[in-house]
């Protein structure tokens, strides 16, 4: 008896060694860094020398920051930007192409926008930067276009009461193709017979898209509205190339704001704090989702 | 069961429609890169071009060392995606058909780190690689995302995996192959389009990377296209017809890849939604 | 060489009992069947003998070899899966020559053993294929060409023919019985269809609940079932049962037969009954006409009876039947034991 579960144990053991490489690299490229920057974000460091150990100040000062409040204020409106317009516009349209392009006028067609409507959200973000700040600058593309028309531009970046919205106006040209090929690729495995039946029952196309295709594509609603607000939360290169966080803060996020405390202001230990409380706000919004879901999943 | 009449031809017009709002930026980086400046004071920018005129590409070509950032991101990405895909293959043998102890918990641990924002990881390794001198070296930015790619691979492929048919596994210990023979000359080959698949969204996702990279590849020698591009941004807002060309060149490479891979890439993937 | 003895075999999972006290010897040469309902531990057991289950107690030889703590390779034995298990992204050669490649056996021999054993079953014009191309009978047959280029001292086979259609099941069956009877290797083979135990096996061990119930010829199993649970595993329809006390059923009827006295179950099998003057009288309910026999469906003394009959009968359900028997053909169990009782 002994000798068997002696030999059980080893045969476990012995994958031990498949997951080392990983789990070495998990710790120093993860773990190792991450716990740094926890640690650091209890001191006042310059990144030389000694960092000096200052409790909670770095936390204290936040929470009386105007720019980390209007920082988190901004993540709010990329989660618009990013999670919500996103998949609701990708959902009508994966179930337009899903259930009438494709029957109307065949696959062909259905893939042919699928594609389309995808290729903005594998652009490099930095490179979709310069294309649109070559187009919303004041002397830019959409402002001659506008005044063509008879209207009057505007600077659409370097204007606090524009800013925002223009990056967020990006943002859903980018994010769209993402939750739309998700959304299709979910509704490939629905049975086709299943809208047919529908059909035959004397749905319409509001009706089908109701009570099937949302019920249907349920967990990839799910998967799409925690990775897209995961994505909204740590959101840093479209602000970088857009607007550096401008004008007067008005586009500032968390993580945009923590970079500048580490690199500009060299304030790491602040730095540190802002970007611990942003993992700390993630992480419990991403186990939220988790927990609502495993629930769900139970439940059916 | 085809429709006749107007109903089709109003949705067919809103999806192309909505098509070319979405495509507008990119022709137009396309139609203005190769214009003359003196063509786009005249007509616009919403103008076909008139002249033909390659002097704005070859300017940012030559001024940015294109094809040296061509080669940096290649190379990075390229590396990234088979280390990524390999080490992701090694973890998720051991978590889904080894089913180690703890493997859920490595899961979870795995997931949380793919939440952590890499804000929180970057001065750290920007502290971590000066003080061992691996600062500005493409090597050590290669070794990060493998991990932080893997660690997404892992997750995907863990549940793949736990899925694998128990009895080839079985089939190929009678016949006597050993683990590390079982992972190389059964479980791989079969799972070979996934990991395809895999590979090419790593490819792509470590192309687009911008934040660690634009700290930790800080010479010009080493920059990626993407953070090329970033640092770029705003420069040229005087002579719109540069910048076209160089937002033409900054996206060109995806485009191609885009036109090669993109059956891969429409398909799409996320953790959870793959089965 | 390739007899397997299995003495005291036992199966844990944590605290549950699987298997318990299995005591079995499968000679040299032997076809033996493992055949019980699912959950009886038939298939658990046969993974135990393959090496691909850990054996919590007793002892496992093959050729007089105590196995217990050896590799599946190291057993000499070769096994067919339920789903065949054939290697999607290799040829059907390939696939045959897996084994050999991993124990290195060189080219020259490892292409004659395939050579022999593809022409052996059929497959010669199909070694270049891939399993996807082949139809359900042939990838049958590549796996056990698979075990055939091994040449082991045993064949274990778990439910192979339970993913073929029924006319194929009864073609592969006597494929496999032909091919291991030229062959003459031991063979251990598990089903849960009793017709492919009595048409295949040499000898066939009934398991129920992690426990063997009876080892016997198919023949011995049929005329004389140690108990109850084998008497209606083994035959199609089932065996009739009829509760009698003092050689009368519970209405009061007296069965014609001499029953000892007390509550006993007597076991009678449908087609064993037939029509006639004398015997017993019973309600039929339900007539299903198969052309070769008429199957009656009936009450007796309000216990649901079962008759296979050879000639043709004209009755409608809620009509009056009588049917005759031969008392040798009785069965005897105890009715609180359910063991057979000898007469």
């Amino acid at each position: 008896m002994a000798a068997i579960s002696q030999s059980r144990r080893t045969g476990s053991a012995v994958y031990w060694l498949y997951l080392m490489p990983g789990l070495i690299g998990f710790v120093l490229v993860v773990g190792l860094p991450f716990a740094m920057n926890v640690a650091i974000s209890f001191t006042k460091w310059r990144g030389i020398g000694m960092p000096s150990f200052v409790g909670l100040a770095n936390y204290d000062r936040l929470l009386g920051d105007a720019a980390f409040w209007s920082s988190m204020q901004h993540t709010l409106f990329f989660v618009v930007a990013m999670a919500v317009i996103p998949t609701i516009l990708s959902l009508i349209l994966a179930a337009t192409l899903f259930d009438y392009v494709a029957t109307q006028f065949g696959q062909g067609w259905s893939s042919f926008f699928r594609a389309g409507y995808y290729l903005p959200q594998i652009l490099p973000v930095s490179a979709a930067g310069v294309l649109w700040s070559w187009i919303l600058n004041p002397h830019g593309v959409l402002n001659l276009v506008l005044r063509g028309l008879g209207l009057e531009g505007s600077n659409w970046l370097g204007d606090p009461s524009y800013a925002i919205y223009a990056v967020m106006g990006v943002m859903v040209w980018i994010q769209i193709g993402y939750s739309l090929v998700v959304f299709m690729s979910g509704l490939g495995r629905v049975d086709p017979s299943l809208y047919e039946a529908a059909r035959l029952d004397g749905a319409g196309a509001p009706q089908r898209f109701w009570y099937i295709t949302i019920p249907m594509l349920r967990p990839e609603i799910a998967v799409i509205a925690l990775t897209t607000t995961i994505a909204a939360l740590k959101v840093f290169a479209p602000v970088f190339v857009l607007t550096n966080g401008g004008p007067d803060n008005s586009t500032i996020v968390p993580s945009y704001f923590s970079y500048t405390h580490f690199f500009a202001t060299v304030r790491v230990g602040y730095g540190a704090a802002i970007s611990t409380a942003q993992t700390a706000i993630t992480i419990l919004l991403g186990l939220m989702f988790l927990r609502l879901q495993t629930r769900k999943g139970d439940a059916r | 069961m085809k429709k006749t009449g107007l109903t089709r031809w109003v949705v067919l017009g809103l999806l192309v429609g909505l098509l070319a709002l979405m495509l507008a930026p990119i022709a137009l980086a396309v139609i203005n890169a190769v214009k003359t400046a003196a063509d786009y004071a005249a007509r616009g920018p919403m103008a076909l071009p008139r002249s033909f005129d390659l002097s704005g590409l070859r300017d940012f070509w030559s001024h940015v060392n294109f094809p040296l950032k061509l080669w940096n991101s290649l190379l990075l990405s390229g590396c990234a995606a088979v280390f990524g895909v390999l080490l992701s293959l090694l973890n998720a043998y051991a978590i889904g058909i080894g089913r180690v102890r703890a493997g859920r918990g490595i899961l979870v641990l795995i997931l949380m780190g793919i939440m952590i924002p890499q804000e929180s990881l970057v001065y750290p390794l920007y502290y971590l690689t000066k003080s061992v001198g691996l600062f500005d070296s493409l090597w050590s930015v290669i070794i990060i995302f493998t991990v932080l790619q893997a660690a997404f691979g892992t997750y995907l492929l863990a549940s793949v995996l736990s899925e694998f048919p128990r009895e080839l596994l079985e089939a190929a210990r009678v016949d006597g192959a050993n683990r590390w023979q079982i992972l190389w000359q059964v479980v791989f080959p079969i799972l070979r389009p996934t990991l395809a698949v895999l590979a090419t969204f790593f490819f792509i996702w470590t192309w687009n990377e911008f934040l660690l990279p634009l700290v930790l590849l800080a010479s010009n020698d080493h920059q990626t296209i993407s953070v090329a591009m970033g640092v770029l941004s705003g420069q040229y807002v005087s002579d719109p017809t540069t910048t076209a060309a160089a937002a033409l060149l900054g996206i060109l490479p995806t485009l191609i890849f885009f036109l090669i891979f993109q059956r891969t890439l429409t398909r799409g993937i996320t953790v959870g939604a793959v089965k | 060489m390739g007899a397997v003895t299995l003495s005291g075999v036992a199966k844990r999972y944590g605290g549950t009992e699987v298997l318990r006290d299995i005591n079995l010897s499968i000679e040299e040469g032997e076809f033996a069947i493992l055949v019980g309902p699912s959950g009886c531990g038939k298939s658990t057991l046969l993974r135990m003998i393959a090496g691909l289950e850990e054996i919590s107690g007793g002892d496992i030889s093959i050729g007089g070899r105590r196995v217990n703590d050896l590799e599946p390779k190291d057993r000499d034995i070769a096994m067919v899966f339920q789903s065949y298990a054939l290697y999607p992204h290799m040829t059907v050669a390939d696939n045959m020559g897996f084994a050999l490649k991993m124990a290195r056996v060189d080219a020259a021999e490892k292409q004659a053993r395939i050579t022999r054993a593809a022409e052996m079953l059929g497959l010669t014009p199909y070694l270049d294929r891939y399993p996807r191309a082949l139809s359900g009978g042939q990838r049958q047959r590549v796996a056990m060409g698979r075990a055939m280029v091994r040449d082991p001292a045993v064949f274990l086979f778990d439910e192979p023919l339970s993913n073929l259609d029924a006319k194929l099941r009864v073609q592969m069956r006597s494929e496999i019985r032909q091919t291991q009877a030229r062959l003459g290797v031991t063979t251990v083979y598990v089903t849960h269809d009793q017709i492919e135990a009595m048409t295949m096996a040499d000898r066939i061990i009934v398991m129920n609940g992690g426990r063997i119930e009876q080892v016997g010829t198919p023949l011995d199993l049929y005329d004389r079932p140690a108990n109850r649970f084998v008497a209606e595993f083994i035959g199609s329809p089932a065996m009739n049962m009829i509760a009698v006390t003092d050689g009368r059923l519970p209405d009061g009827t007296a069965l014609p037969l001499i029953a000892p006295a007390g509550a006993v179950t007597v076991g009678l099998r449908p087609e064993h009954l037939h029509p006639g003057p004398a015997g017993i009288t019973v309600q039929v309910t339900g007539v299903e006409p198969t052309g070769a026999e008429t199957l009656i469906t009936a009450t007796l003394a309000g216990q649901p009876i079962t008759a296979a009959l050879r000639d043709r009968v004209t009755v409608r359900p809620g009509d009056s039947l009588t049917l005759g028997f031969d008392p040798a053909h009785l069965h005897l169990f105890d009715a609180g034991s359910g063991q057979r009782i000898s007469r």
